[in-house]
């Protein structure tokens, strides 16, 4: 009896801390925001020890008066929603009155605030410890709020056990510190860790010059901005990899939803499957996201820290997300092909693991004039076509294609072929190897999404029928998409029971596609059955299909076949040719289905292995 | 066995042989050839198992009978490279072969007689003579129509047709068809001797080398077999099983359009505009007008051409489009100055005929552009 005892406000704050202050970066994350919420424009924070000696957050936002400073200091206390009804809409960052109480209750605990108001003369300094407030007096200081948090944890040694090195805990911290800058480009942030400047960044309406100050500007050469893209009432922009760039991880996506700093599966994964077809598998593109959208369809409560959200119709978004990719990708193709090689941004293989992690912490001055002049990317305009289902280009964009710019031979020397599989091709400092096969999938690919969206594949038509054996459940899915075969140049029919099984059917091919002639007629309704087949069980989401259509699974199956089945001369004349014809493709690097179709490798590369 | 023979003769013989050995064989002894030294002089033999070759080589002397088996490809190389015209071979017991011309000596390991695949023998169940060149001629206007789809087996060969006192050569690959009667002349068979067979395309091939013009050839036909009987060389194949599909039905019976049309000129317009059809996969187009004939190609990004050839037509406007190869196929192989191509519509298949007395047709599917 009498063994369940509510808990102390102390010891709720502490439990409650557990899950709010995680890790010095937490507390960060944290005050941080709430500068951000009360309009800083100008944010300092300082830390020593990987936080653990001191977290001092300045900001020049609105302040507190006293009592609501005594008040902020109480669990569940804040001034970011009222009622149940705003918790719906939650427009600023944080909203739960938690975390500041909860730091509070968990360190030696500083708060000076001075309200933006005429009246206050002086600001108010609070001083906590471990939860206990020990003192409240009067300060000097200017306006708006200056948060200390020192010896974090020094009253719940198992959390501090559990810390990482102050190394590790410091990366977290410039880490965390990076993402909010990111996401708030128009407030100015500096960061001062023990008494050293790692960076300070102006404030800038321009998130590339952001990202620029942050991450330097090779980080930037690689990737294309987003340019308000608006779909389904969800805006999007930032900044997206060029085609053909990727990292192995994902670690250099950042998503934000109405400015908060999100990880989603969702989103990685819709991103990844944007660009299936662009980037090779295994590849993830670099990506700074931001996607606006009312608050209401979203819900961020789901998380203590807020990193993980709930969408009312995750769908929408998706789609967003694709939609971006595929307009940022299709036209950043179309506006800049045929150019050489080297302007479309290196191809995949340069892309070295061992490279500067451009979102791991940058520990000296950022601020490194290095004399060039920062060049945005070409300013790409997007037709805000939202209502236009269809991706595939248009003849419109056939016509744009061939007018934009002369086929000035690329400046490559011809080597010689290996193992009838690769043409090695010497250019300006290195050399390149194509993949016959691949390329020619890639080319024959390109081609066909054009013939297929005018509905024009040639078909050759049949002087013997073929009658070929299928299974009756082959026959029944063959018979449903009898329209959508014929469009890729294959006209069956019923052709009644099977000759051997008893419940075998035939059926009757009256024409296969030109493109297709040397491949034996059985095979090709194999392998396009099973080919579209799986890629129908990839995409059960309807939205998707919508999209996604199944025309582009048709012109895989197609090219990846043609390319086999085509006979190839390997000399001087067809590699060049193919290389030509590569190149002039959306995107050259990978098959559809994400096969590289060429390696670069640089002199230096060469010469580095080289090396003893 | 030992023998002596001239340089000429041994390596004309190799060389007819040579392309019956697989160049990925199953069994070592296959890619051996077979030597047999007889009193009438040398014979040497291949095989695959499908198709194998017999071919005799004048030998200057043998002094002794007797067989071996030597690599083929190994003696190819070694007997062109002799300088002496004179090459004397001598095996002992353990089929260990020396090779000696002049001062050059060889000495090759060989397998014994006995593991190698006995030559299909000759039942004279039904037998017909005609002329080489006959044959060759046949053979030469049909062959290139022959399916390469390994899965549509019957089709990779072609069908010789013993009827009413003729033979129809017949190859289809499903889009196009070639067919040939050959002029077996004064030469007549037996009516009991009517048959269908195909030969595969391997020996079809083999045949177009071996051919000549003025010898005759005699068919042996079996069941599963039939044996060309050159001469100096036999040529025994295995058939292809199965049955030909009814090549009769796919001939159209009438045409509304006849057009008759040189077959050089065709073949050079045809070539050019080829090279602006969508790469090989592409199409060119005919368009028949009053007294003319535009052969037209385009490859979208790339460009396009058009030739014109005036010709007789009075018929109405007519498209129709082919695929560039399979129009150049029988204009490359035929030797007549003019072509007639027969057109109904421009979904159906067109066919091409020659003037003279001889039947040739080669009917050819359309493709269609859209729908």
């Amino acid at each position: 009896m009498g063994s369940i005892r509510l808990l102390s406000d102390l010891v709720a704050s502490q439990v409650a801390a557990g899950e709010v202050v995680e890790r010095p970066a937490s507390v960060l994350k944290e005050l941080v925001e709430n500068s951000i919420d009360a309009g800083a424009q100008r944010i300092e924070v300082l830390f020593a020890q990987g936080g653990l000696k001191v977290i001092r957050i300045s900001d020049d936002g609105c302040g507190m008066d006293r009592s609501d400073a005594l008040l902020s200091l109480e669990r569940h206390a804040t001034s970011k929603i009222r009622t149940l009804e705003d918790l719906s809409v939650i427009g600023t960052l944080g909203f739960r009155g938690e975390a500041v109480p909860s730091i509070a209750s968990v360190s030696r605990f500083r708060l000076s605030t001075r309200p933006r108001t005429e009246d206050s003369l002086a600001g108010t300094e609070v001083i906590v410890d471990g939860g206990k407030i020990v003192g409240v007096s009067d300060s000097g200081q200017a306006y708006g709020t200056q948060i200390e948090v020192k010896d974090l944890f020094y009253n719940v040694p198992a959390r501090r056990k559990f810390l990482k090195s102050e190394k590790t805990e410091t990366a977290h911290l410039l880490e965390q510190l990076q993402i909010l800058a990111v996401a708030h480009p128009e407030i100015a942030f500096t960061c001062l860790h023990e008494e050293r400047e790692v960076f300070r960044l102006a404030a800038t309406n321009s998130l590339a010059v952001r990202l620029r100050d942050l991450y330097g500007s090779s980080f930037l050469q690689g990737m294309t901005e987003v340019q308000h893209i608006e779909v389904e009432e969800i805006n999007v922009h930032g900044f997206l990899a060029r085609p053909g760039e990727g990292r192995s991880d994902r670690s250099q996506q950042l998503f934000f939803i109405n400015g908060r700093m999100v990880r989603s599966p969702l989103l990685s994964m819709g991103l990844r499957e944007a660009c299936d077809g662009i980037l090779p598998k295994g590849l993830h593109p670099q990506a700074v996201l931001f996607f606006q959208m009312d608050p209401a369809i979203v819900d961020c409560n789901v998380h203590p820290a807020k990193r993980e959200v709930r969408f009312q119709e995750p769908g929408k978004i998706k789609v967003a997300l694709l939609r971006a990719a595929q307009e940022v990708m299709g036209n950043y193709a179309r506006v800049t092909t045929p150019l050489p090689l080297q302007e479309m941004g290196r191809p995949y293989s340069m892309v070295r693991s061992d490279a500067v992690h451009p979102f791991l912490p940058v520990i000296q001055p950022a601020l490194v004039e290095d004399g060039s002049t920062f060049v945005q990317e070409k300013n790409i305009s997007f037709p805000p076509e939202t209502e236009d289902q269809n991706k595939q280009p248009s003849a419109d964009a056939l016509l744009e294609h061939q007018g934009s710019g002369s086929c000035e031979p690329p400046p490559y020397r011809y080597v010689g072929s290996i193992a009838e599989r690769y043409f090695v091709l010497e250019e300006g400092d290195g050399f390149t190897l194509v993949e016959v096969r691949a390329a020619l999938e890639r080319i024959t690919y390109e081609r066909l999404k054009g013939s297929l969206a005018s509905g024009m594949l040639e078909r050759q038509q049949l002087l013997l029928s073929e009658i070929i054996e299928v299974s009756a459940s082959q026959c029944a899915w063959i018979m449903a998409h009898q329209a959508f075969l014929e469009k890729a140049g294959l006209e069956v029919e019923a052709f009644g029971q099977g000759a051997t099984g008893h419940a075998s059917k035939s059926i009757k091919i009256d024409t296969i596609p030109v493109l297709l002639k040397e491949v034996p007629v059985t095979q090709l309704v194999h392998e396009l059955m099973s080919d579209i087949q799986s890629e129908e069980a990839k995409t059960k989401d309807p939205v998707l299909q919508g999209i996604r259509m199944s025309e582009e699974a048709l012109a895989r199956s197609i090219s990846r076949m043609t390319a086999k089945a085509q006979k190839i001369a390997y000399d001087e004349t067809t590699a060049m040719m193919l290389l030509g014809d590569l190149i002039k493709c959306e995107f050259p690097y990978a098959t559809p289905s994400g096969r590289p179709t060429m390696l670069q490798f640089s002199e230096a590369e060469i010469e580095q292995k080289f090396r003893c | 066995m030992k023998f002596t023979v001239t340089k000429q003769a041994l390596l004309d013989g190799l060389q007819r042989i040579q392309n019956i050995i697989s160049t990925r064989v199953t069994l070592p002894i296959l890619s051996n050839l077979l030597l047999e030294a007889t009193e009438h002089g040398l014979t040497l033999v291949a095989t695959d198992r499908e198709v194998s070759l017999r071919t005799f080589v004048n030998a200057i002397v043998i002094d002794k009978q007797g067989s071996t088996t030597l690599p083929a490809r190994r003696l190819l190389s070694i007997i062109r490279e002799l300088p002496i015209e004179e090459i004397s071979f001598e095996t002992d017991a353990r089929h260990i072969t020396s090779i000696r011309s002049g001062a050059s000596f060889f000495k090759i390991f060989g397998l014994p007689k006995d593991e190698f695949p006995e030559f299909p023998s000759l039942e004279e169940t039904r037998g017909f003579i005609m002329k080489q060149g006959v044959l060759k001629d046949g053979l030469h206007k049909t062959s290139y129509a022959i399916s390469l789809d390994a899965s549509r087996y019957v089709l990779n060969g072609i069908l010789f047709s013993f009827k009413e006192g003729s033979l129809t050569l017949v190859a289809t690959d499903g889009r196009r068809l070639a067919l040939c009667d050959a002029e077996l002349g004064e030469i007549k068979y037996p009516a009991d001797h009517e048959c269908d067979f195909i030969v595969p395309t391997k020996a079809i091939n083999e045949l177009e080398r071996l051919l000549l013009d003025e010898q005759e050839v005699r068919l042996f036909v079996g069941d599963n077999l039939v044996a060309f009987d050159l001469g100096g060389s036999v040529l025994a194949t295995k058939l292809v099983d199965g049955k030909y599909p009814n090549y009769r039905q796919v001939i159209p019976s009438e045409a509304t359009e006849r057009i008759t049309l040189e077959r050089e000129q065709l073949l050079q317009s045809v070539r050019r505009v080829a090279l602006l059809s969508n790469d090989r996969s592409g199409s060119i187009c005919f368009h028949f007008s009053e007294h003319n004939l535009d052969i037209t190609s385009n490859t979208p990004e790339v460009g396009e051409a058009k030739e014109s050839l005036s010709i007789v037509y009075k018929g109405p406007r007519l498209s129709i489009a082919f695929n560039p190869d399979f129009l150049m196929d029988p204009l490359k192989n035929l030797n007549d100055d003019f072509v007639a191509l027969e057109l109904i519509d421009e979904m159906s298949p067109g066919v091409f005929k020659i003037n003279s007395g001889q039947r040739f047709l080669y009917v050819l599917m359309p493709i269609r552009v859209s729908k």
